[in-house]
């Protein structure tokens, strides 16, 4: 449901200034990524994502959006929100509620690890939580427009090219011959691929946004058929949620209305606070997501096939095999070595090493 | 304390009963009783997050179903990731349910045309 109302009159209304990431929840709640949400979630909502993964009405959902202006706001009020790039939105306070910090970070997170990025970012916040309904009057302006869809778009754009079944493809990476793999495996069973990279706040040591939508426009230009392949941004900061952050992945693909959604090893993870395939499991407790996962276990390119395999069909050992580490083709771009071809497209490779720096700092 | 708390939810079905209670929540437990010559089973709503956790009261309901049929789909879910009979009904409906809902999707004319024109400009439409 779209929850946009340009003709708002907000001139005399308090505002209250919110970070870029809260921009970009108001309008995924607003454009229809973050479908059911209407806005913020109240107290039922958030206790019932916490303890049950599933909104108080039983939607499946795995972790809370919420705002933490309580302090600033009381129940009844009517504010403004407003972001640096221009985002306003009008927020009625349905609901100010006071929540344990650690408690949520420990049910979202697995791990209580101060270390962990998701669980600083909650330390950090607020001490109340305002929920209520939002009406989004002005998107911001950000980077890469051009390259922005919303759901209604998606549905329509996939409507009018034929595609029936679309598998979505969710990255923080510049692409390697590995995920090309992945994509182009699924993408044989559907009519087209969703390759819909995440645009927003990322940890220190993660490629910035622009070079991994570089990359990808030229794998795309190069090695994809036009008609099967749409690429646009999903704005919004990555959590390393794991599991948890599988399944909201996953939503919001079927919003932009996917039918498939393709899930990696370690989906979502960071560091080794969650098993590799836990994100796979996850899916087993929700039979009514309405949109079909797609697991892909480890790949690698094994030297005797002379192609790229998984476990499931390459009797070969691991001697043969030349594994699809990020880390290791991050530390090769760090030295300034191109990685083999067998590795990285050649012309992905050219984009990120055209960048004096590709990582976040 | 979880028959203490639970015991309003209690349902009691003798033998003769053909129906089969259960609470569709996320793991209930079946005590079977013969009392006095008559066997009765309780089927008592005790998921451990529903009786821990005052705030969940209310959240869960009890449906009957064929004791017969409760028998099968309890031998169905043995050894599978399903901890109780009543995880698995839980799990089955969710899935009936998502499958027969519809997916609204209405735009106005005006809507749609808006829309592609932008999807022309971007070059994602021809």
């Amino acid at each position: 449901m779209n929850r946009i109302d340009p003709t708002v009159d907000t001139a005399d209304m308090p505002v209250i200034a919110i970070g870029r990431e809260v921009a970009h929840d108001i309008e995924n709640i607003t454009n229809g990524v973050f479908s059911p949400l209407e806005g913020f979630m109240c107290h039922e909502d958030f206790r019932s994502v916490l303890d049950h993964m599933r909104l108080a009405d039983d939607t499946p959902w795995t972790i809370p959006i919420v705002i933490d202006i309580g302090g600033e706001v009381r129940e009844g009020d009517e504010v403004v929100l407003k972001g640096e790039q221009g985002t306003t939105a009008l927020m009625h306070i349905d609901e100010v509620y006071s929540y344990d910090k650690r408690g949520y970070a420990e049910k979202v997170f697995q791990t209580a690890d101060a270390n962990h990025p998701g669980i600083r970012k909650i330390m950090n916040m607020g001490d109340t939580l305002a929920g209520g309904r939002i009406t989004l009057v002005k998107e911001g302006v950000e980077p890469f427009a051009d390259h922005y869809l919303r759901p209604s778009e998606t549905r329509i754009l996939f409507r009018e090219k034929g595609w029936k079944e679309v598998v979505a493809f969710q990255t923080r990476n510049v692409p390697h011959i590995g995920h090309e793999y992945v994509q182009k495996t699924a993408l044989t069973f559907v009519d087209g691929i969703f390759i819909n990279p995440v645009i927003g706040k990322k940890k220190s040591g993660d490629f910035k946004d622009e070079v991994i939508l570089k990359s990808y426009e030229e794998l795309l230009k190069h090695y994809y058929l036009r008609e099967r392949a749409v690429l646009s941004i999903l704005r919004t900061e990555m959590r390393y949620a794991g599991p948890r952050e599988a399944i909201l992945h996953a939503i919001a693909r079927k919003n932009f209305g996917c039918t498939h959604f393709i899930v990696g090893r370690d989906h979502a993870g960071v560091g080794n606070y969650y098993g590799p395939y836990d994100a796979h499991d996850i899916f087993n407790e929700f039979p009514d997501l309405g949109i079909t996962p797609v697991f892909f276990r480890s790949f690698s390119y094994c030297k005797k096939c002379k192609s790229v395999v998984n476990d499931k069909i390459c009797p070969h050992g691991k001697e043969d095999h030349i594994f699809f580490s990020g880390t290791a083709i991050r530390k090769m771009l760090m030295d300034g070595e191109r990685p083999p071809e067998s590795m990285m497209r050649k012309e992905v490779s050219d984009i990120i090493m055209s960048y004096d720096n590709p990582f976040v700092e | 304390m979880c028959l203490l708390q639970s015991y309003e939810r209690f349902s009691v079905a003798n033998e003769k009963q053909t129906h089969h209670t259960f609470s569709v929540n996320l793991g209930g437990i079946l005590i079977y009783l013969e009392l006095s010559g008559v066997r009765k089973y309780f089927i008592m709503i005790c998921n451990h997050a529903h009786m821990t956790e005052e705030k969940d009261k209310g959240k869960y309901t009890t449906v009957s179903i064929p004791t017969t049929l409760a028998e099968k789909l309890k031998k169905k879910i043995e050894g599978t990731g399903f901890t109780s009979l009543s995880s698995y009904v839980t799990y089955v409906l969710r899935e009936l349910v998502a499958n027969t809902e519809e997916d609204a999707e209405a735009f106005s004319k005006e809507d749609e045309e808006r829309i592609k024109e932008r999807l022309r400009a971007l070059g994602y439409l021809e």
